[in-house]
């Protein structure tokens, strides 16, 4: 047992600035690249407001590619912070943001909307005039929350933290076995629209949502911030967090709703988004060699973004016209990039071994 | 010698003359000694293999020297199942609803006189509630006992049952009319149809007439000065499925005299756009047609906002292809419309160019209200 190790001094700002840069150089990407042609001249004085703008593509950089930028920075950091307080509450390198279930109860809302419909009264939604993605938002904010509602109460009873993988495990069942039956009786359209959904985007999101999933997505990250120290102990084991004088049962209240809150609002708004919860963590710490939380949030959070943008600037495939589902393209890219760095470096457990 | 003219004529009206094709492109129709043959192509996307029915006059010794994997039928068919709403239509035309004994999904059925035979239980339904391909309740198929099976197949074995039912003993013909890219391809599928119940002079007449009538309706959209452009579909979560330039709306479009600014998108089924693509050259455009699920303007907005930026929907000049619902959701487009694209292309063209169609009142489509 030993402490998580220091971050070598010098590693730490040359790492940050080259993340930093490298987030920098992809949101300019993101706002000059897609699936329109747009001179960087013109995509600068969109965004400047410069009079003589072509006003279709003022409207092509604001209100397309920004929010979708932003969508994506907010949706990486979350999801990789998310992923990376998982890890550390289960001591578990496999774990990611939706293992207790949030994804599952996400998915089990958008399914209900999508294809219960005919159940339901096709018409209830659109009466209350809250039909089409705002619906889907909803829905998939009711079902995380509800997990993570239950999960909460277990939480509060139950000490052991394998009781919550693994009743995050049977909910994901639960849920898709629901989620399977709704899928036999609804008709074609509404099954292609939720597995449109499962496909996961950053395109969805427009300027009048953005507000709720930045505000989310920062109370989120201030929490997991606010908790490093207690989740450095916390990858020592509940016993010596216990001994550090540490509040065991608020730090885990703390560490299960941030990180629920991070993953349930992401999916609401951009699907599940696989991959960049479990894989930017390792990505992190590999490129900083510390398990040190106070390093890691913040690399996690900035790595997550960065790998969130590339992701989504490949499956914007630029000049082309026709998108390719993200799920895809962040699974496709991610996996041969972090078995890479696992292979180079063989040692994932270091960190984890108790 | 006219005598033996006159009987030549005669025998060779019996036999019928092999009926004659001119718009669909997935089936044929050959006349042989004693029987029909008829070959289904194209019966899914990509199939390469053709699906052969003999079609025997009932009574009549079965052929010999079939090739193995043709299927013989006895015509006229006395009654069938058919796992789709799409054949409704053809069967309505041909005053054939009598001998439909079977259905799936009937809830989705729109058509009036089916609707109370099947209230008054004449018509059973065996789909096993799942729309994602013909799922049949085999049981209740063994029950009934139909003739036939009419149904269609994606070349999926997930989700065909047309192997199954042909295991199990039934007599299943594949119709391939969704594969047909114009809608008088699609329509003319109503000869397949007919075939199998002796009706082909019926089927001939009627087709006719619908080609007529869209030609006619053609010829009178091509009159307009005027050539609005249109686009179709709708954003979901950032990227927007746009239908092929090929295929069945882009041609209806087309013969409405409209221009569809996606006539480049290849394949039979649709290309998934990005919106800030599909807004940089739809943004003008004058109509906006097929907006899915959305049955008003604020739906629409709630399913993205940004819907507001094209000058179609701040004209308020789009239109969805769901005025004609059935009581069970069943859109008739899909089942009338098949059967009756004149009626189609009457819709568009007076929605393209009012001008010309004053006062034509639209069936299937409507102006997407508030």
């Amino acid at each position: 047992m030993s402490l998580p190790a220091a971050p070598k001094k010098r590693r730490l700002p040359f790492g940050f600035l080259a993340l930093g840069l490298g987030c920098l150089l992809a949101f300019a990407l993101e706002l000059s690249l897609g699936s329109v042609r747009i001179p960087l001249a013109e995509v600068v004085k969109a965004l400047a407001g410069v009079d003589g703008a072509d006003p279709c593509w003022e409207q092509i950089v604001r209100l397309f590619r920004l929010p979708r930028a932003l969508t994506a920075i907010l949706a990486g950091a979350a999801l990789g912070v998310s992923g990376l307080e998982a890890q550390t509450f289960f001591r578990n390198p496999l774990a990611d943001p939706f293992v207790l279930g949030i994804s599952s109860g996400a998915s089990l809302g958008v399914a209900v909307v999508m294809m219960a419909a005919g159940f339901l009264g096709a018409t209830t939604l659109g009466a209350l005039g809250i039909g089409g993605n705002l619906s889907v938002v909803a829905a998939a904010a009711v079902g995380a929350t509800a997990v993570f509602s239950v999960v909460m109460l277990v939480a509060k009873r139950v000490r052991d933290n394998m009781t919550l993988l693994i009743l995050g495990l049977l909910f994901g069942y639960a849920a898709g076995a629901v989620v399977g039956i709704l899928t036999q009786f609804a008709d074609k359209d509404q099954t292609r629209g939720f597995i449109l959904w499962t496909f996961g985007s950053f395109g969805g999101v427009t300027w009048s949502q953005m507000p709720y999933l930045a505000t989310a997505c920062a109370a989120g990250l201030l929490c997991a911030l606010a908790l490093c120290k207690s989740l450095n102990a916390m990858l020592l084991g509940q016993d010596y967090a216990r001994s550090m004088g540490m509040s065991v049962k608020r730090v885990r209240f703390g560490v299960v709703a941030s990180s629920s809150l991070l993953a349930g609002t992401v999916t609401a708004y951009c699907g599940p988004i696989a991959f960049v919860g479990i894989a930017v963590p390792h990505l992190a710490r590999l490129l900083f060699k510390t398990s040190d939380h106070r390093t890691l949030i913040p690399a996690t959070a900035l790595s997550g973004a960065l790998v969130a943008m590339l992701a989504d600037l490949v499956a914007q495939m630029p000049g082309l016209g026709v998108t390719l589902p993200l799920n895809a393209v962040t699974c496709l890219l991610g996996a041969p990039l972090v078995i890479a760095l696992i292979l180079k470096r063989q040692r994932m457990m270091e960190t984890f071994a108790s | 010698m006219r005598i033996a003219i006159l009987a030549l004529l005669l025998l060779a009206g019996v036999a019928g003359r092999a009926t004659d094709l001119r718009r669909a492109k997935c089936f044929t129709v050959e006349q042989k000694d004693g029987y029909k043959l008829v070959k289904v192509a194209n019966a899914w996307q990509g199939c390469g293999d053709t699906f052969d029915y003999a079609l025997v006059p009932r009574g009549a010794k079965t052929p010999e020297g079939l090739p193995p994997k043709t299927m013989v039928v006895e015509v006229p068919v006395r009654n069938v199942a058919l796992l789709s709403t799409t054949d409704v239509g053809f069967m309505e035309a041909l005053g054939l609803l009598d001998k439909i004994a079977g259905g799936s999904n009937l809830e989705l059925v729109n058509s009036a006189a089916l609707r109370g035979r099947i209230a008054r239980k004449r018509v059973v339904e065996v789909g096993g509630g799942s729309s994602a391909g013909d799922t049949v309740n085999l049981e209740k198929l063994y029950a009934l006992r139909p003739e036939l099976v009419m149904t269609y197949a994606y070349g999926s074995p997930s989700l065909d049952s047309y192997p199954k039912l042909t295991e199990a003993g039934f007599k299943v013909v594949l119709s391939a009319s969704y594969m047909e890219p114009t809608p008088l391809g699609r329509a003319e599928w109503i000869k397949f149809v007919a075939l199998f119940f002796g009706r082909e002079a019926e089927a001939e007449a009627v087709f006719s007439k619908i080609e007529r009538d869209y030609l006619a309706v053609k010829a009178k959209a091509a009159e307009a000065e005027k050539r609005p452009s249109v686009f179709c579909n709708i954003a979901f979560k950032g990227a927007w499925y746009m239908s092929s330039g090929g295929g069945f709306l882009a041609t209806l479009l087309a013969d409405a005299n409209a221009d569809y600014l996606w006539t480049d998108v290849k394949g039979d089924g649709s290309a998934a756009l990005s919106f800030e693509s599909v807004f940089a050259k739809a943004a003008n455009a004058d109509f906006w047609v097929n907006v899915g699920s959305c049955k008003s303007r604020r739906e629409l907005l709630g399913q993205d906002n940004r819907h507001s930026l094209f000058k179609a929907f701040r004209d308020g000049q789009v239109y969805n292809n769901d005025a004609k619902t059935g009581p069970g959701g069943g859109n008739d487009f899909f089942e009338l419309g098949v059967a009756r694209p004149d009626l189609l292309l009457g819709d568009l063209a007076a929605v393209f160019h009012p001008e010309l169609f004053p006062g034509h009142p639209t069936i299937f489509y409507r102006k997407l209200p508030e």
